[in-house]
């Protein structure tokens, strides 16, 4: 028997299913049976010419009304070529394109226009020094020093230790290895945050531009320019897991020819292991470094990666999935010398999948718990999908870095982490905030994910015992909440669940994640 | 051919949209001109850099958008501009040019359309306009910095304003 038509006369589209077909939004093959089902429904057809007609309203004021109350002043190309040429743009003084526009009476005028333009609008309002601006001195700047870039010495701590310099660690500073201390980074970084709190402060001879965020990896950013010039100077980024990069130009030493190239970016090593033998507290420090290298990539929250001490060197060994995820971690670990990667990638087992059964449908249990009621209260498959990932993603989120706190705890349990040094302590105690974080952040999202079929609480952490304690219950408390997502949203199961229980379930778990959390600081 | 002669192509088939949707938010007209213009030199430096320039005109609506809202946010010399900014709104929905009977006439046959304008909310406002100017709806979304389904929702509403107002006029 044929299936029945999804749309059908009595069985309508959603007002926005029925725009997005007008509109050539939606795939042909969902789109197809939509502008069919409009061809025999009245009420549908009715509500697509009330969208032609608002698009015509619409037009006809855009046409009449506003457009021409917000027509541009003329001359814009011309005020912005004046800008281009300032900003020493490739043969902006010679742009054919420019003159042929431009009779040469204007053309011959526009400098001395420009200028005195320039003079009024300087002495009538005298610029507020803002991030902006700086930023577009210190690009001209850089780009009037043209290939005669300064050396620039970059510089990466945590705790005031030196670490090595790697790319993964500088890309996610927006730092370009090659030009360090580029404002034009600085700027792309910045403009593309939507929520920033910019600073502009002179200090003696310097302005001092510091962006405040808390999007993304970064923190704080400092870009310091001379005041005489603009010429960037120093860049400062602090990244969320406490690493702190520090670029600054070289003193002025007349330099070797041969060292005087252009991207003469000077990086500064760690201490070499040398050939005597590492102490124990650098290669405990040295192991902490590399599980702050891998946190960075995400590669400690459930992949069989491992770290073993083998001498005076760490073995870092594991089996990945793909042959791109090894080469990812082994370009995490490019940047120590002293660690040894040993990676494979884990090949498919043809016999094992000649074997595998395929599943019996006559055995599925009834479906996940939630689903009538999401079919119900989100009739769009995009939609109900979108919740349905959003919420699994959200459990598995706490419970891979629930895994990691489990692991981390397992590595470090509190006499060991009592016998670190303070410094290694700190950058431990550091990790598993950040694993911390990312649960609470993740809970957070659950929270207001759930908000319709279950109030999910977020009480501050309470957490009264040690870390190291509380991550085998936290860890039991992300597998539970997991669960029950999976039950409710995404899979059967014969444990005899209700829809009310496996709710209070999630609740429950949820609340007890978060109370072993320690209370988040300010 | 050049970064500058490439700019001016974008320049000419951009620029006038860029500059009234910002006006249309509520730029003043030197900020919605000075906006444009570091839209358009970001621009310039990535056609510099020979960077990758697919879907140009939503990066410069972004790019744009982004630098105004920094602005207001900056609160540096907006007053005016925000002032003038709704002098355009006012202007466009309420004053009649004064002694231009035939303007007058024409406003009379529009009212509708002015109330039912001034029924739809900024978003909604900035969501047709972004999709009159050909920008598809998740274009629009990451201009305005909102979710896809939120310009779906906001242009269904603003065509059902709208079409119920236009109904039968």
């Amino acid at each position: 028997m044929a299936a029945e038509p999804r749309w059908t006369a009595g069985n309508h589209p959603t007002p926005q299913e029925l725009l997005l077909a007008r509109e050539d939004e939606l795939p042909r093959e969902e789109a197809e049976p939509i502008v069919a089902h409009i061809h025999q429904c009245w009420q549908c057809r009715a509500q697509v010419e009330r969208y032609k007609r608002g698009i015509d309203a619409y037009l006809k004021f855009r046409e009449t009304r506003l457009d021409p109350a917000a027509a541009p002043a003329a001359g814009g190309w011309l005020r912005l070529a004046a800008r281009l040429r300032s900003a020493g743009a490739d043969a902006v003084s010679g742009s054919a394109g420019v003159r042929r526009r431009v009779p040469r009476a204007v053309w011959l005028a526009l400098p001395v226009a420009a200028a005195a333009l320039a003079a009024v609008v300087f002495l009538a309002v005298p610029a507020r020094l803002t991030a902006n601006v700086v930023f577009d001195r210190a690009i001209r700047a850089e780009a009037a020093e043209g290939s005669a870039v300064s050396r620039q010495r970059v510089l990466v701590r945590r705790g005031g230790r030196l670490l090595a310099v790697d790319d993964v660690v500088l890309r996610q500073a927006h730092i370009e290895p090659s030009r360090p201390l580029s404002a034009d980074s600085f700027r792309a970084w910045h403009d593309s945050l939507i929520s920033k709190t910019d600073a502009v402060t002179t200090v003696d001879n310097e302005i001092r531009v510091e962006t405040t965020t808390r999007e993304g990896l970064i923190a704080l950013a400092r870009l310091e320019v001379t005041r005489f010039d603009y010429r960037p100077r120093a860049k400062h980024v602090e990244l969320r897991d406490g690493i702190t990069i520090d670029v600054e130009a070289v003193a002025a030493e007349t330099p070797a020819p041969d060292e005087a190239e252009p991207a003469a970016a000077v990086r500064a090593a760690p201490p070499e292991a040398g050939t005597a033998s590492t102490t124990a507290a650098e290669r405990e420090a040295l192991e902490m470094e590399v599980r702050w290298a891998l946190r960075r990539i995400d590669a400690d929250l459930g992949e069989p990666v491992e770290i073993q001490h083998s001498g005076d060197r760490l073995v870092v060994s594991g089996t990945l999935d793909e042959a791109g995820r090894k080469d990812q971690i082994e370009e995490a670990l490019r940047g120590f010398p002293q660690v040894k990667a040993e990676l494979s990638v884990a090949e498919a087992d043809a016999d094992l999948l000649a074997r595998a059964q395929p599943i019996d449908a006559g055995r599925a249990d009834a479906g996940p718990l939630l689903m009538p009621r999401l079919v119900q209260d989100l009739p769009d498959a995009e939609i109900r999908g979108t919740f349905v990932a959003g919420a699994l993603g959200d459990a598995h989120e706490m419970l891979r870095h629930s895994w990691a706190l489990r692991r981390l705890a397992e590595r470090y349990p509190p006499a060991s982490e009592a016998a670190l040094n303070a410094e290694v302590r700190s950058s431990l105690r550091q990790l598993v905030a950040a694993h911390q974080d990312a649960i609470r952040a993740a809970a957070t999202e659950a929270a207001a994910r759930w908000k319709p079929y279950a109030a999910l609480e977020t009480p501050p952490g309470t957490a009264r015992t040690g870390w190291q304690e509380a991550a085998p219950r936290a860890l039991a408390s992300a597998q539970g909440l997991d669960h029950c997502t999976l039950r409710l949203l995404a899979a059967g199961g014969a444990d005899g669940l209700t829809v009310g229980e496996a709710l209070q379930q999630l609740r429950a778990d949820h609340r007890q994640l978060l109370s072993l959390l320690p209370r988040e600081s300010p | 051919m050049s970064p500058t002669e490439a700019l001016e192509g974008y320049f000419g088939d951009h620029y006038e949209s860029l500059y009234r949707f910002l006006r249309s938010s509520g730029a003043g007209e030197p900020v919605a001109e000075d906006v444009c213009q570091e839209a358009f030199l970001k621009l310039h430096r990535h056609l510099a850099e020979s960077r990758p320039t697919h879907q140009v005109r939503a990066w410069l609506f972004r790019v744009a958008y982004r630098a105004w809202i920094d602005r207001l946010r900056e609160g540096q010399r907006e007053t005016p501009a925000q002032e003038s900014a709704w002098d355009l709104w006012g202007r466009v929905l309420r004053d009649p040019a004064p002694g231009a009977e035939q303007e007058l006439l024409a406003r009379e046959r529009h009212e509708w359309l002015r109330e039912a304008i001034e029924r739809l909310s900024q978003v909604e406002r900035q969501a047709l306009h972004l999709r009159a100017d050909g920008l598809r709806y998740r274009e629009i979304a990451e201009v305005l910095g909102v979710g896809y389904w939120a310009v779906v929702d906001a242009v269904r509403r603003a065509l059902d304003i709208l079409g119920e107002e236009a109904h039968g006029r």
